[in-house]
């Protein structure tokens, strides 16, 4: 699969859509749409992928500029491991509660098709367009996220509630009565994907 | 240095300094996260009951159970069993926190997730509600039969797991006892118990205590445990306790011994366990005492009701003869109402003189009045007496 110029995250900037993009964006956000369930979890789960995406972007260039280029994608791939295994171990001291339920989703973060389109586009780039690319993703990537967290949380519970995993105690309740609890399920962020994959073909079909 | 080898130790000085860094960062975060952990846990179960302080982690069993604490206030008192406990069903899954008081009441509770695809409010409002007692019958919610299911599994966990706080009763041992010997009293004491790994095995013997409690001698009746070297290591351990004061035995026996150590448990276990046997053990209601020259003299005790719920002793030496007719009586201990009662009594004994007392029924109180009780107990001596010795011949 071709990764390069497959980025649709990135909103300033987005890729064409096609079919390679469209399987791009559905892994980059595969694990990490099981996190959306509230909008709490979201934003925890987005403060640790910028923390990610920065640190592996610094590590690839890294790599990029001292490395052999024969062996970069070994390099690359333990890289993305390592850095993952980093951002759990911070999750895991400073956010305990969060780091029980979804933490192995930030050590999947690894895997995930972003920081493999990332490299890809970034390796003709500097360290500073780099950084740039990375953000620019990254907020396509925080925006799909938390649109996908509210849909969830609001349809699925009927509430928006904040105090899980955070000190902030919030809760308001909106119609928790006639709630479509499918949604906050596991099944749910799959449905909720393929919401925003048939938007996204659609989109590319009528441009 | 040719390329690949270069390549090689690049790749393994990459390996070792990342691994490194994360080993590093673990060590170096550890303390900030033990603080984090039980501030959250602290904040987890506020929710469900005030005044915990601190918390100490608790064994259990169980896939259902996915935390218990003791919950300790400021001066380390417990204040609850704090438990979070989850269970999956078709719909989802339902967690409940919970925080029971050591006498099983229900101090708080909250329905910390209700993933289920119907009746999530109803549910939850139900979990919230239910807060009696642990052991109460949670009634559930109409329509939710499968969740009012997967919470009653979450609730008996909890039952069971709470349940397990107690001490289990150890199995007392069979106790009988066996006869007067010269040297004191000969009791069967049997045991069934674990000697290796979940095997359990019988050990049975006949003890002798003497008047003072001392173990005078044993003899084995059923070794179920292992034998040989493990068998003779008990041996010697029952026969160091040869001589001993069975009242004043206690864990410590265990001690200078090594081996077989549930077989030694279990031998102490016998002897501890018939020392209480013999503490509660009525006195004999009939005791052979001498043959006379009329027959044989035999000592009839027993305590009963008299009046109200007074209870008294009355004890007779009494002489039967080989036709087991009753020839005499004396009396030893008289602890009914006394005075006229007595003498009511007493006229029904001299009645019974002459007779045989293997034919004796209760129709020998028709035509006598008052002292009922006294009169009923003297019958039921001598009816005794009666079994007592058809049973040694």
């Amino acid at each position: 699969m071709e990764l390069k110029n497959q980025n649709l995250l990135n909103v300033f900037k987005p890729s064409e859509v096609n079919s390679q993009s469209i399987s791009g964006i559905t892994l980059a956000l595969l694990p990490a749409a099981f996190v959306a369930r509230t909008i709490e979890s979201a934003l925890i789960f987005l403060l640790l992928a910028l923390i990610y995406f920065i640190l592996t972007t610094i590590t690839i260039k890294g790599v990029q500029t001292y490395l052999p280029k024969k062996g970069n994608f070994l390099f690359a791939t333990l890289s993305f491991v390592t850095v993952a295994v980093f951002v759990s171990l911070l999750s895991n001291v400073f956010f305990v509660t969060f780091a029980s339920e979804y933490n192995h989703y930030v050590v999947l973060l690894s895997v995930s098709a972003l920081p493999y389109m990332l490299e890809a586009d970034n390796e003709d780039k500097g360290i500073n367009q780099s950084m740039l690319n990375t953000l620019q993703s990254f907020i396509g990537f925080a925006i799909v996220m938390l649109l996908i967290a509210i849909f969830r949380e609001v349809v699925g519970t009927g509430m928006i509630t904040f105090g899980k995993f955070s000190d902030i105690n919030y809760q308001i309740d909106l119609f928790s009565k006639y709630a479509l609890t499918v949604f906050a399920e596991p099944l749910g962020s799959f449905v909720v994907l393929g919401f925003i994959t048939a938007l996204v073909k659609g989109k590319g079909e009528f441009a | 240095m040719n390329e690949k080898l270069k390549y090689t130790l690049t790749v393994i000085v990459y390996l070792i300094v990342t691994i490194g860094l994360l080993v590093g960062t673990f060590f170096l975060l550890k303390p900030i996260r033990t603080n984090n952990v039980s501030k959250e846990i602290l904040k987890k179960y506020a929710t469900v009951v005030e005044g915990v302080a601190s918390v100490e982690e608790v064994d259990f069993e169980g896939a259902i159970i996915t935390e218990k604490y003791k919950g300790l206030n400021q001066s380390g008192n417990e204040v609850a069993t704090l438990y979070t406990a989850t269970a999956n069903n078709s719909y989802g899954s339902i967690t409940i926190v919970v925080a029971v008081a050591p006498n099983g009441d229900i101090i708080g509770i909250d329905a910390r997730e209700v993933n289920q695809t119907v009746l999530v409010t109803e549910i939850t409002q139900s979990i919230n509600d239910f807060n009696g007692d642990i052991s109460d019958t949670y009634d559930g919610v109409a329509g939710a039969t499968v969740a009012k299911g997967t919470i009653d599994e979450i609730l008996a966990a909890i039952r069971t797991s709470h349940g397990d706080e107690e001490v289990p009763e150890k199995p007392k041992s069979e106790i009988e006892f066996v006869e007067k010997v010269a040297e004191g009293r000969k009791y069967k004491v049997s045991k069934e118990a674990v000697y290796v790994g979940a095997a359990k095995g019988t050990l049975s013997f006949n003890v002798v205590i003497d008047e003072d409690g001392k173990l005078v001698s044993y003899e084995e009746v059923e070794y179920g445990h292992s034998g040989e070297n493990y068998k003779t290591t008990a041996i010697e351990f029952f026969d160091s306790l040869i001589g001993k004061d069975i009242n004043t035995l206690t864990e410590d026996e265990l001690d200078g011994h090594t081996g077989s150590t549930n077989s030694r448990t279990t031998i102490l276990d016998l002897l501890l366990d018939l020392a209480d046997f013999m503490e509660n053990e009525p006195e004999d209601v009939v005791v052979f005492v001498e043959e006379v020259a009329e027959g044989k003299k035999y000592k009839l005790t027993k305590e009963s009701v008299y009046v109200g719920a007074a209870k008294g002793t009355l004890s007779f030496n009494v002489v039967i003869d080989e036709d087991g007719k009753l020839v005499s009586y004396e009396e030893v201990e008289y602890g009914h109402s006394g005075e006229s009662y007595k003498t009511t009594a007493i006229e029904f004994f001299d009645s019974l003189i002459g007779k045989d007392i293997n034919t004796l029924t209760e129709d020998e109180l028709d035509g006598h009045t008052g002292s009922t009780n006294s009169r009923t107990t003297i019958l039921d001596l001598l009816i005794d007496l009666s079994s007592f010795i058809e049973g040694e011949k």
